[in-house]
């Protein structure tokens, strides 16, 4: 799963990635008073988030991996490679 | 159910996703008529303006320059690109209109490109009518921050679901919210569609969920041009698709696997983007054996930087960092990032965006409006080819701003009218009631299937090249059978919490949206622009000057055709 780290130690609580993640993927924790990644698998790893945060706190790793793709072909028999038989 | 509680609020315009087309259409209608209220409603934070995809593109705005003759750019794009589907009269109006508008939204705040003497500044690729100018990427954060001052409301994080009508009118929308599942009912005398296409959640920054279209669909408007859905630009690195390392000019270096240069044989002459000719290269070169296909990843990306960013360092200090940040992480997934070829696959961008329009931006559903990508190819403005970039990048942001404009002075005018004579939006309860209960019955099933399994679903019949690009009677056939088949898990959808049911909702959305995308492509039985049938390889002039209606009837779903009334129009086949 992708990972979205938030440095509680440089963060400032300002909430600018709250309000720019466009996928629902950042919350704001009321209690902790910092933000809280909540969904890291919907992150579509546009790193706007990490690009806008003031303090620099945020790292956006992806692990493209942990998600499916269809194959190319309906008739191919395997997923990402269309090699020559 | 009825223990979540209730929130119901008034407007004169609602306005439904606040991206660039919702912004737009926000002010437009604010500054027409001040007196009015408008209120824009978004899943995710518009009021502070990085809500959509404005503020992730390339930042490109492409209009007709001085230096082009706006009757030239007609021409081309009825000939080349719409392919005689074009709405003529709307696509004249764009053509005059574009160079005024960018000088707009600068009026609203937007950083355009300027020469030091203070013209925008430009840059023109081949010999085609257009150029193509950049703005920053803070572009709806600044339009937000101008619709605050001018006191036009928003409700952030409440995601829409469905329209509401009272007899034949939209009279409003209920939603829910994302944070606290509070349901939303908002009555309203107009209300603007403004919140995307469908995308299918295949390129990763594509993330139109349709959400809107099948909302549109459900209160009996019309589709138009839903055979022209699905977009294939570039190519993407064959290890990894899913990243969406995408070789966006691909198309112009491609290789097989015996070193033959792909691109002249297939698609000789200057083109002004993508088109279905660099697919059928891959498709037929693949099945011929000579495959696996390549893209001198090296070349095309120079071509790339020289066509895309132009703009000198420092001029659009937002984008330089966001898009370099996205590069670094892009090409960190290639194998070896110095090669020079990489084995592709087709890049697959979903965009249906077929909810008709006149030239108001006026869906055939009184009351109701839609802007921006949702009715893209359903305004007919740019005819035969599926939603930005179609074929002419850049002209996404533009028909987002010139659709907002023109649906938002409409629907500030119809709610005006509608307030002076008096009528207030009524809205049956009985409907909002039925509404709510079905909007949260995911939350309430012990057991089912989780949205993310049906979306996986269909994206496995809507990807493949040999159905949804390169089509052929049979193949449709069983892809449409496969969609309809998916209907039947709709029920069984599951979600356990507010975040998730959106996900059931793009779930439900894909799968209308793959039927519409089917059904009409199974019934054009000819080849038009992004349209290609291996069966029917020819443009059929004489019996396919028509546009393809969807709509619903009887809770089925039915097709028509509408003649393109081509003889009031100045260019004929
Ligand atoms: C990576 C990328 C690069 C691009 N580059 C360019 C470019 O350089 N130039 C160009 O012209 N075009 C470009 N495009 C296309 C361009 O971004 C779009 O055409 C344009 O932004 C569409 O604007 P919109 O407001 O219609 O839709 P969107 O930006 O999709 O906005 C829709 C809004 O509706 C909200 N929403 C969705 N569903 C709901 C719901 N059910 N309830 C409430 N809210 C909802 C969303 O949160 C969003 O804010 C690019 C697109 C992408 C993805
Ligand atoms: S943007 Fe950065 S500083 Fe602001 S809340 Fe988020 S992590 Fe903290
Ligand atoms: S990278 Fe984009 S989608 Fe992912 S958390 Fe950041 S803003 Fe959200």
């Amino acid at each position: 799963m992708h990972s979205i780290r938030i440095d509680p130690a440089k963060c400032t609580s300002c909430q600018m990635c709250v309000k720019v993640c466009w996928e629902d993927v950042i919350r704001w924790d009321e209690g902790a008073g910092k933000p809280i990644a909540m969904y890291p698998e919907d992150c579509v790893v546009c790193g706007l988030c990490e690009v806008l945060c003031p303090a620099g706190a945020i790292e956006v790793i992806p692990d493209w991996q942990s998600k499916r793709w269809p194959r190319e072909l309906s008739r191919a028999p395997n997923a990402a490679t269309i090699i020559p038989s | 159910m009825s223990r979540i509680p209730e929130k119901e609020i008034q407007t004169d315009i609602l306005v439904i996703g606040g991206g660039i087309a919702g912004l737009t259409a926000a002010i437009t209608a604010k500054e027409k008529v001040p007196e009015i209220d408008v209120l824009v409603v978004d899943k995710a934070t518009a009021s502070a303006g990085w809500a959509g995809k404005a503020p992730r593109t390339a930042g490109h705005l492409t209009f007709v320059t001085p230096e082009d003759n706006p009757e030239d750019f007609v021409r081309y794009v009825v000939y080349n690109i719409g392919c005689f589907l074009n709405d003529q009269i709307l696509l004249r109006e764009y053509a005059y209109a574009t160079r005024y508008l960018i000088e707009q939204v600068n009026s609203w705040g937007v950083n355009i490109l300027r020469r030091p003497d203070g013209k925008i500044q430009y840059n023109k690729i081949g010999p085609f009518p257009w150029g193509t100018t950049l703005a920053d990427l803070d572009m709806c954060a600044r339009l937000a921050s101008y619709a605050g001052k001018i006191n036009i409301k928003f409700i952030d994080k409440v995601f829409i679901t469905d329209l509401l009508k009272k007899d034949e009118q939209v009279v409003g929308a209920v939603g829910f919210s994302l944070l606290d599942g509070i349901f939303y009912v908002f009555k309203s005398v107009a209300t603007i569609l403004a919140c995307g296409d469908q995308n299918y959640g295949l390129m990763p920054l594509w993330n139109g969920n349709g959400s809107g279209i099948l909302a549109a669909y459900k209160a009996g408007a019309e589709m138009r041009n839903a055979e022209f859905g699905n977009y294939g630009g570039g190519f993407l690195n064959a290890d990894i698709p899913q990243s969406g390392d995408w070789l966006v000019t691909g198309q112009d270096f491609l290789y097989n696997a015996v070193g033959e240069y792909l691109t002249p044989k297939y698609r000789p002459g200057p083109r002004p983007d993508s088109d279905p000719e660099s697919y059928l290269a891959w498709y037929r070169e693949v099945l011929s054996g000579n495959g696996p296909i390549y893209v001198d990843v090296l070349t095309s990306t120079l071509d790339n930087q020289r066509k895309f960013f132009f703009a000198p360092p420092g001029a659009r200090p937002l984008a330089d960092k966001f898009w370099k940040n996205l590069i670094m992480k892009t090409i960190s997934v290639r194998k070896d990032p110095s090669a020079k070829l990489i084995r592709v696959v087709h890049a697959f961008q979903g965009e249906l965006s077929c909810v008709k329009v006149d030239q108001n931006y006026s869906t055939t559903v009184p009351g109701l409006f839609a802007v921006g990508d949702i009715s893209f190819s359903g305004s007919a403005l740019y005819g035969a080819v599926p939603s930005p970039p179609g074929r002419i990048k850049g002209s996404g942001l533009m028909h987002a701003i010139f659709s907002g404009v023109k649906g938002g002075s409409a629907a500030a005018i119809y709610a005006k009218a509608l307030k002076v004579t008096g009528v207030k939006p009524e809205i049956n309860y009985s409907q909002v009631k039925e509404l709510k209960e079905k909007i949260f019955e995911p939350l309430n099933l012990e057991k089912g299937i989780p949205p993310t399994e049906i979306i996986y679903r269909v994206q496995e019949v809507i990807y493949p090249l040999d159905y949804s690009i390169i089509k052929r009677e049979d193949r449709l056939k069983e892809a449409l059978e496969k969609t309809l088949a998916i209907y039947e898990e709709l029920d069984r959808i599951k979600a356990k919490d507010y975040h998730e049911l959106t996900k059931c909702i793009f779930a439900k959305s894909m799968v209308t949206c793959a039927e519409m995308f089917y059904r009409a492509s199974l019934m054009r039985r000819e080849s038009r622009g992004f349209h290609y049938r291996e069966d029917y390889p020819e443009r059929d002039d004489k019996n396919w000057l028509k546009w393809i209606i969807i709509k619903k009837e009887d809770e089925r779903m039915r097709l028509y055709t509408e003649p393109v009334p081509i003889e009031k129009y100045p260019y004929k086949p």
